[in-house]
């Protein structure tokens, strides 16, 4: 695979992970914690991939074989790099917006 | 199909995507078909649509601000311009050729 499409491969797996992760945030917002768990999940998939491609670039360079860079390239890296972050916190805000929830209607009755 | 095709492409910064429009162009210019008609494809960030959407047909979104569609589609809805998200697995293989038939199939069905 070229340099060009690999960026354009992890752009867009990382980039749409990204977006469903934002729809989770939506989606635990409005109490629909089953859909937001689901989203999750496929943003997880797409993530993995993407994560995948990546390792496959470092892989090649550790075996002696260079890898051309772009600005592209980066621009990959950065959008990989924004949603894997952006899935521990969301991941972890969805779990927060759980307990707070319990505590308050436990704190009604 | 019409005449007349413009299509705008949208993304964060209109960064990856300004290389897919130099690859639509491509697929354009290399048409016996379309390479005679009026078509223009361009990309800009999704935070300028309100700035071009009159000059154009059709919106087609990267798949990685597919969240903010529905903010887009009530921008879009007002100037009765269809709007979608770019198929993921073409825009992540770079296929030109599928986004440049989903923009004459949306602009084809279009209600005038």
């Amino acid at each position: 695979m070229e340099n060009e499409q690999i960026s354009f491969e992890i752009i867009s797996k990382a980039g749409e992970a990204f977006s469903i992760l934002v729809k989770a945030l939506e989606h635990a917002r409005n109490g629909k914690l089953e859909l937001a768990e689901e989203s999750i999940k496929n943003s997880e998939k797409l993530m993995n991939e993407a994560h995948n491609i990546q390792t496959n670039l470092i892989v090649k360079e550790a075996n002696g074989v260079p890898n051309e860079f772009s600005v592209l390239l980066i621009h990959a890296q950065d959008t990989l790099m924004n949603t894997i972050l952006m899935s521990t916190i969301v991941k972890e805000m969805i779990l927060m917006f759980n307990t707070l929830k319990k505590e308050l209607t436990c704190n009604e009755q | 199909m019409n005449n007349k095709l413009h299509i705008l492409l949208l993304c964060n910064l209109g960064a990856s995507t300004g290389i897919l429009v130099s690859k639509m162009k491509e697929v354009v210019n290399n048409s016996e078909k379309l390479k005679n008609k009026d078509i223009k494809i361009e990309a800009r960030p999704a935070g300028e649509l309100n700035e071009h959407i009159t000059n154009f047909d059709v919106l087609l979104l990267g798949p990685q601000i597919g969240h903010r569609f529905d903010e887009l589609k009530e921008l879009a809805d007002a100037h009765q311009k269809p709007i979608e998200i770019i198929n993921s697995r073409d825009y992540g293989t770079m296929n030109a050729g599928n986004i440049v038939k989903q923009a004459i199939v949306m602009n084809s069905q279009k209600v005038n």
